[in-house]
């Protein structure tokens, strides 16, 4: 069964361990996202992904179980896992306002820089569905089957989200590079 | 307001999250489990030695003559004679007198009955 299997139907009572095959494929397909969800969270790039790793090592291990549609799971982990990070490491230097945890296709650091802000100042559940919808590439029904939120409220988070990212990043710019590319 | 949505979507998706360092999978190295095996059964191995050092010497060193000399090099319970008895047993009978006297001399005084007695010793310097 493939990750894109796993991460579609959802079946949120049924839970199982993934094999280590499974593991390393969500790893690689969403440990990026992941970590910059977990700078989100207050923590530099470096403690970002020693939350994922550590996350993803007790999938390996087998130490828990998964829902069938692991992705959302795995944010929510993320984070919890980040929170108790940031909580242990509060007496490091912190250095999240000078960490990328995206780049930009066109290497706009000013760009990168505006848009990890903007996450950053986000509703933790808006942010999570912008990250599920954009960077992990749920649709929105599958969104609400992971979280077990109402479709409804799934959409208007996420509008919600793109509003306030709108806001933030400079709709002018957002609009020239999308004539730029038409 | 779904065009808008949709811009806004695609312009996100020009950024790509930073790859993150592989996946750091605990490997224990082929030869741990031998390592452990090999360490348990030096400690197994050096106990049973030791063990069976202490009853081999047990077994070659005989007790009863141990014994006998710890008894022997531990002074017996003295009891003081009774000054009565023997005042009476001078006036009564002389012989016997002396037969105690010299019993008792022979348990209170050093013995010269050792090869290696300190008395011996003196006496032959």
């Amino acid at each position: 069964m493939s990750v894109e299997r796993l991460a579609g139907r959802a079946e949120p009572l049924e839970v199982h361990k993934l094999t280590a095959v499974h593991v390393k494929e969500l790893y690689e397909k969403h440990g990026g996202a992941l970590a910059a969800y977990a700078c989100c969270c207050g923590l530099n790039f470096a403690s970002a992904e020693d939350a994922v790793q550590q996350v993803f090592l007790k999938l390996l291990r087998g130490e828990i179980s998964v829902p069938r549609a692991p992705v959302a799971y795995l944010y929510r982990a993320v984070r919890n896992v980040s929170f108790n990070l940031r909580r242990d490491r509060k007496h490091e230097t912190e250095l999240v306002g000078e960490d990328k945890w995206f780049v930009h296709w066109q290497g706009a650091r000013e760009d990168v820089f505006a848009l990890q802000a903007a996450l950053r100042e986000l509703p933790d559940e808006q942010r999570e569905v912008v990250f599920l919808r954009i960077w992990s590439g749920l649709t929105l029904q599958e969104i609400a089957d992971t979280t077990k939120v109402p479709i409804n409220t799934v959409a208007s988070r996420y509008r919600y989200a793109l509003e306030k990212l709108r806001g933030r990043l400079s709709p002018d710019q957002v609009a020239k590079e999308q004539n730029a590319d038409s | 307001m779904q065009t808008h949505d949709e811009e806004m979507e695609s312009y996100l998706k020009e950024f790509i999250p930073r790859a993150i360092r592989p996946l750091e999978q605990e490997q224990r190295s082929p030869n741990f489990w031998p390592r452990r095996l090999a360490a348990a059964a030096v400690i197994v191995l050096a106990g049973g030695l030791c063990l069976w050092v202490t009853r081999r010497e047990a077994e070659t060193v005989p007790l009863k003559p141990l014994i006998a000399e710890l008894q022997r090099s531990i002074p017996s319970s003295h009891k003081p004679l009774n000054t009565f008895l023997l005042t009476k047993l001078a006036l009564d009978d002389n012989k016997r007198l002396n037969a105690v006297m010299t019993e008792e001399s022979r348990r209170v005084l050093p013995s010269l009955q050792g090869q290696e007695s300190t008395l011996r010793v003196f006496a032959g310097e």
